[in-house]
């Protein structure tokens, strides 16, 4: 019997994750320790660390896991991959290795789990990379990652909060993936709404990085589990703020619907909790609030790009199968770190 | 006032009961629900402010919130009559002993299957009526007799069509649930608000 994912996932995807507040109170606890290699380390709320090997090659390091959110193990498995690996495209890296991180439980048939396992293998190999071992722990509810290691030139590192006053800001999937889940998961979304999700959750951040690097980008991030605006949130500094303009945010068509419905998750709004005082709302309906704070599983880039590449840059970002749009622009230090108009 | 006891419920569902429930209100009332964390009293109260709708929030400890939500002119008399909410109105049908067209086995596996992942889905079924060969399932059938004790002892209701259990001579074997007939089945399934036939 195949479908016994679900049942043993309380909240799946990015929804999983920790609540933001109680890692932020104790991430800052922990030794440091000074190495001049360590490029891209503790200080920022980056995507990966980032560590010099050479003049030329920089190491990648980043690890993701969480449980499932939707039946198919397949699906499980090709998700959850294209998620971990996302974090190695959002540094302007390349993916070169992946092991596996998986917990699962001896009641249910390993042929469940050789499915979520055929499905990141899939990820990793389409990603370039060699899928070379892992490690598997019996627990009650299954959870499913990748370690994944990549490669970087340490002077092309995109770090998440580089960006320059008058760059516009890019963003690579539409969001609206946890409300549309949410709602398909307890029976009031729509089939069509969720096949749109499932595909954008496992099509890899590769295509939209590979065109990135062609252009003058400053930084880059992915969004995920602290949704849009908490992930937005992680590419501003003290010396400039970040404009959003909500009517060019794309969003999955349904997720406005769904989030008028109340058809959100607990995630979201600890998202909003945790970027309290720092957004500022500008007559900003609340569904689509809800849409800004949801959180995304395996979402899409934000690309932190020159003015003067922008439009080139969507425009050959917009020939691929999943639409990107300019959502807004930095701007000189305003009282708050992001203001939605 | 009806009562909503959604603890141990993840998000959304605790807003989801409690919104079903207003909808269900027409003009005047009270919902009561219990939480056991404070982002669903957050939830709670955000859709309590879209629909213009008062809100009471009492913090028990730290596993348990109690809610009012008060509708138009609701009243929150501790004299008013509590009603615990039931869930949707959803109703399943299984008209056989097997599920779909086509070889037999697969069939009755394919039913077993679906009776078991009832039990494990969140969303729990009003009522579950069997009839024709469907009878042979609350007689004979004991792992999805097993199933359906646990949907029963959740508030579901198994009714099997006493004619079909006499057709099949298994009057005297039913298992689980009541046995009923056809102006009851017939009601059942007009008030339904969604209607499965696997």
């Amino acid at each position: 019997m195949g479908n016994e994912l679900a049942k043993f996932c309380s909240s799946g995807g990015c929804t999983a994750k920790l609540d933001p507040s109680i890692l932020s109170s104790i991430l800052h606890k922990i030794p440091k320790k000074k190495d001049d290699n360590l490029l891209v380390g503790y200080e920022s709320n980056d995507d990966a660390a980032v560590y010099k090997l050479t003049d030329e090659i920089a190491l990648v390091q980043t690890l993701d896991f969480f449980t499932s959110i939707v039946d198919d193990p397949f699906m499980f498995g090709k998700i959850a991959a294209t998620n971990a690996l996302s974090d190695v495209y959002a540094m302007g890296g390349e993916v070169k290795l992946a092991l596996n991180i998986s917990c699962f439980s001896e009641k249910i048939s390993p042929e469940v789990l050789g499915e979520i396992l055929r499905g990141g293998a899939l990820k990793v190999h389409e990603a370039g990379g060699v899928l070379c071992g892992g490690h598997t722990v019996n627990d009650e509810e299954m959870k499913y990652g990748l370690s994944v290691t990549g490669v970087v030139h340490p002077d092309k590192i995109l770090s998440n909060n580089n960006c320059k006053i008058g760059d516009k800001i890019i963003l690579t999937k539409p969001i609206g993936v946890g409300i549309i889940t949410t709602a398909y998961k307890v029976g009031e979304g729509s089939i069509e709404s969720f096949d749109i999700a499932l595909n954008q959750m496992q099509t890899l951040n590769k295509y939209a990085a590979q065109i990135m690097l062609k252009y003058d980008v400053h930084a880059c991030t992915d969004v995920t589990g602290f949704g849009f605006l908490g992930h937005l949130d992680e590419m501003v500094k003290d010396d400039y703020s970040i404009i959003v303009d909500s009517k060019n945010v794309l969003y999955i068509d349904k997720s406005f619907e769904y989030a008028k419905e109340f058809l959100i998750t607990a995630a979201g709004q600890k998202n909003r909790n945790h970027l309290k005082g720092k957004i500022l709302m500008e007559n900003i309906d609340n569904a689509l609030q809800e849409i800004l704070y949801d959180p995304q599983t395996s979402g899409g880039l934000l690309i932190s790009v020159s003015e003067n590449d922008s439009l080139e840059l969507l425009k050959e970002l917009n020939t691929l199968e999943i639409k990107s749009s300019i959502i807004g622009y930095v701007t000189d230090r305003t009282e708050y770190n992001i203001c939605v108009k | 006032m009806i009562k909503i006891d959604a603890r141990g419920e993840n998000c959304p569902i605790p807003v989801i009961k409690t919104k079903r429930v207003l909808k269900e209100i027409e003009k005047d009332g009270t919902v009561f629900i219990m939480v056991d964390n404070k982002i669903a009293t957050e939830n709670l109260e955000k859709m309590a402010v879209e629909y213009n709708n008062v809100i009471n929030i009492e913090k028990i400890n730290d596993e348990h919130y109690n809610v009012t939500i008060i509708k138009g002119n609701g009243s929150i008399e501790v004299n008013d009559k509590i009603q615990d909410y039931k869930g949707n109105n959803i109703v399943i049908v299984i008209q056989s002993d097997k599920m779909g067209d086509g070889d037999y086995e697969l069939g009755k596996t394919l039913l077993k299957g679906f009776i078991y992942s009832l039990t494990e889905i969140e969303i729990l079924p009003k009522t579950i009526i069997f009839y024709n060969k469907g009878a042979k399932i609350t007689t004979e059938n004991l792992e999805s007799i097993q199933d359906l004790e646990k949907l029963q002892s959740l508030g579901t209701t198994i009714l099997t069509c006493g004619a079909c259990l006499n057709f099949y001579n298994l009057a005297d074997k039913l298992k689980v649930g009541t046995s009923t007939n056809m102006y009851t089945i017939t009601n059942i399934l007009m008030n339904a608000e969604k209607i499965i036939r696997p």
